[in-house]
């Protein structure tokens, strides 16, 4: 895929959330969710904030179909999932949702997030924001090994930042600084 | 010739604390001039050069100067210490492998000083053969560099990019209504004279190794960066003076006077108007403390600093976030500080962050960029998006500074943590909006959690707020003095690695600038 053809994820965005609206789109990615499939319960890394405000995976099992890009919304519905009663809470705060997720072949996984919070304006700081990135981010990175970097949209559009922090105007890459330890791979 | 040396040598050497050394040996020196004799040395595994006889053999003229000698060659003046590993020439810093030392009266200097004077002063090589003992002055071989240039049109400002197929040095001088940048090499150009539709710039015309940038008016200003892999002098051009007059008379309107150091620092306080930032349990919104430590830091600056100080935001409005940095670079800012309050989904978080940009892809970036220019050169109207190719200049900008950056994001965190006490949890990079495409050092300060109630509360007090406004102007005295030392002394590129050479005649935004160091005279500290 060149550069000059999709250029940065700004370009991607635009071109995906337009398609976005319409349905799937068919060449380049697979819309999600897919077709019922077979579910295996298997061992994944979810990253949530810590008490030293880094992002530490934690496992747990979650039902995922075959396939790569089918596997992002589960995936991530397992991450947003509201913490457990009287556990910690974890870096996804109520009102944001998944929209949609995609794959595309080059290795850029679309996450499209909407919601009450977001569409009202995200009232946070830097913290907040960075985790709930970057747990996105590593959760999808470290599960999918196909996945390279994850480009973030809001509902359907391409969007500067979430809170006014961190851009969203390209593809987020994994980010050491923000994660505590980074246990082996779990297949 | 060979004199009484060997005891001498020994004498002299275990005076200077240098080991290994041996007696002289001879060496002949081919140059146009004809062949000569020269005394050699090695000390330290270093060759050595007589300097009296290299100079003679030039044709050139010595003298003691101080602690060191001064020495005119090829009609140019240079010198070198026995105390200083950097020689002189002209402007230029010739760095040595070893301390030049004197023996019985004579001096003998790292032969790569020579090398690096007949380069800067003649445009010739000095080279060095072990086996024959022959150093041969030759014309420097003049590799042809092919070069490109793009120009993109961003709001104010034009940025010329002329991207070369190696490295060189340049220089860049102005001209009545024309920037000249002239480079060491020659320059195969993809065209002898074009003419532009733009703000800024209105022709460009290439002659052998220089082009020359006419442009549209004399109240055109520019500045000016490198960039490497490839290599690139990006040129920024614009319209007149910053939009408010400087304090300090001749600083800002004159882009040839732009001393480099920390003389202007755009403070920019999160958030604002609409945008409210974080909401602390009792209520207290970012986007006001954030103003409040603004100005407190605006009036500690300038008045501790002497530095003049510019507020993205001087009141409850809501900025672009791309807006603020450009107002720093519009104001030619020498330092970048955006101003937060942090916000975390749990509860007990506390203490402060400090952010510069991270730039993971550069690598990447760096060849979209020259993939890009190359299709615009091809293509006089690209019909890729100019957004995106905005974004990753700007984002290059940035990058130009990321050490810069990290310096001052550390210097920072270490201070604020030893006000507040805190844990030092060590800055982090993220790509903050706010930080793209400042062209000089930025970071970004998370001064405590307004999630927290008892930090909310203390960021509420006059009075912690002045302990994070000590802390944070000490820490950009910190970062000031030892930044301003570094670019003021110590740029140093090697003999032989040609870095660019100095001459800003638009400074360059980046530190590129080969200033002399207070010894460079030779007479030395
Ligand atoms: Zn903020």
């Amino acid at each position: 895929m060149t550069l000059r053809g999709v250029a940065l994820g700004a370009l991607f965005a635009l071109l995906l959330a337009g398609c976005g609206r319409k349905g799937p789109v068919q060449a380049t990615s697979s819309p999600t969710p897919p077709p019922p499939t077979a579910l295996t319960n298997k061992p994944v890394m979810l990253f949530y904030e810590d008490d030293g405000l880094l992002l530490a995976p934690r496992i747990e099992n979650v039902a995922l179909p075959a396939g790569d890009a089918a596997s992002l919304r589960p995936l991530l519905t397992a991450l947003f999932a509201p913490a457990p009663a009287g556990s910690d809470p974890r870096s996804v705060p109520e009102g944001i949702e998944i929209r949609a997720t995609y794959l595309l072949p080059d290795g850029t996984a679309i996450v499209d997030l909407s919601g009450p919070l977001l569409t009202a304006g995200w009232k946070t700081g830097s913290q907040a924001e960075t985790m709930l990135v970057y747990s996105i981010v590593h959760t999808l990175t470290s599960n999918v090994p196909a996945i390279r970097q994850v480009q973030i949209l809001v509902n359907g559009q391409p969007a500067e930042t979430l809170a006014g922090h961190v851009s969203l105007e390209r593809p987020l890459t994994p980010n050491a600084r923000f994660v505590r330890a980074q246990p082996k791979q779990v297949q | 010739m060979k004199r009484a040396m060997a005891a001498v040598v020994v004498a002299a050497t275990a005076v200077a604390g240098l080991l290994f050394a041996q007696a002289p040996e001879r060496a002949l020196l081919k140059s146009p001039q004809g062949e000569a004799s020269v005394s050699t040395l090695e000390l330290n595994s270093q060759l050595y050069l007589a300097a009296d006889d290299f100079v003679k053999a030039m044709g050139g003229t010595m003298e003691p100067d101080g602690a060191g000698f001064k020495v005119t060659l090829l009609g140019k003046p240079g010198a070198f210490a026995v105390d200083n590993q950097y020689g002189v020439v002209r402007d230029e810093l010739i760095a040595m492998p070893g301390l030049p030392v004197v023996i019985e009266g004579r001096a003998f200097v790292p032969w790569q000083f020579f090398r690096g004077f007949l380069a800067t002063a003649g445009d010739l090589d000095l080279q060095w053969d072990p086996q024959t003992r022959v150093f041969t002055v030759s014309p420097r071989v003049r590799q042809l560099l092919t070069a490109s240039i793009s120009v993109i049109d961003l709001d104010d400002i034009t940025k010329v990019v002329v991207q070369l197929s190696g490295k060189t040095q340049f220089t860049i001088s102005r001209r009545q209504q024309s920037y000249v940048v002239k480079f060491g090499n020659p320059i195969g150009s993809p065209f002898t004279e074009q003419s532009y539709q733009n703000p800024h710039l209105a022709r460009a015309i290439f002659r052998a190794s220089e082009v020359e940038f006419q442009l549209t008016g004399a109240d055109v200003v520019g500045s000016a960066y490198r960039l490497d892999d490839p290599f690139r002098v990006v040129l920024d051009l614009r319209t007149g003076a910053p939009a408010v007059a400087p304090s300090t008379p001749g600083a800002i309107n004159l882009p040839q006077q732009r001393v480099p150091g920390i003389r202007t620092i755009v403070i920019d306080p999160g958030h604002g108007g609409s945008d409210t930032g974080a909401i602390g349990p009792n209520g207290t919104e970012e986007k006001a403390i954030s103003l409040a430590l603004a100005r407190k830091l605006s009036a500690s600056l300038s008045k501790k600093l002497k530095a003049r100080v510019v507020l993205t935001r001087n009141s409850d409005e809501a900025i672009p976030l791309t807006q603020r940095t450009a107002i720093a670079n519009e104001y030619q800012a020498d330092l970048f500080l955006s101003i937060h309050l942090n916000s975390s989904l749990r509860k007990g978080a506390q203490g402060t962050e400090t952010y510069f940009l991270s730039l993971d892809a550069s690598d990447e970036l760096s060849r979209q960029v020259a993939e890009r220019e190359n299709e615009a050169d091809t293509a006089p109207s690209p019909a890729a998006p100019e957004g995106d190719l905005k974004f990753i200049l700007w984002d290059l900008a940035q990058q130009e500074y990321l050490k810069e950056s990290s310096d001052l994001a550390e210097t920072i965190q270490d201070e604020l943590s030893k006000a507040t006490n805190t844990e030092n949890r060590g800055v982090k990079q993220a790509p903050f909006r706010v930080l793209i495409g400042a062209t000089m050092p930025a970071a970004l300060v998370e001064v405590g959690f307004i999630s927290n109630p008892d930090e909310e509360s203390k960021l509420t007090s006059s009075e912690h707020q002045d302990k994070l406004v000590a802390a944070i102007v000490g820490a950009v005295e910190r970062f000031k003095n030892q930044y301003e030392s570094r670019i003021g002394v110590t740029p140093a590129p090697s003999v032989g690695a040609p870095a660019p050479a100095a001459t800003p005649a638009p400074t360059p935004a980046a530190p590129v600038t080969t200033a002399p160091p207070t010894a460079s005279t030779g007479t030395s500290r």
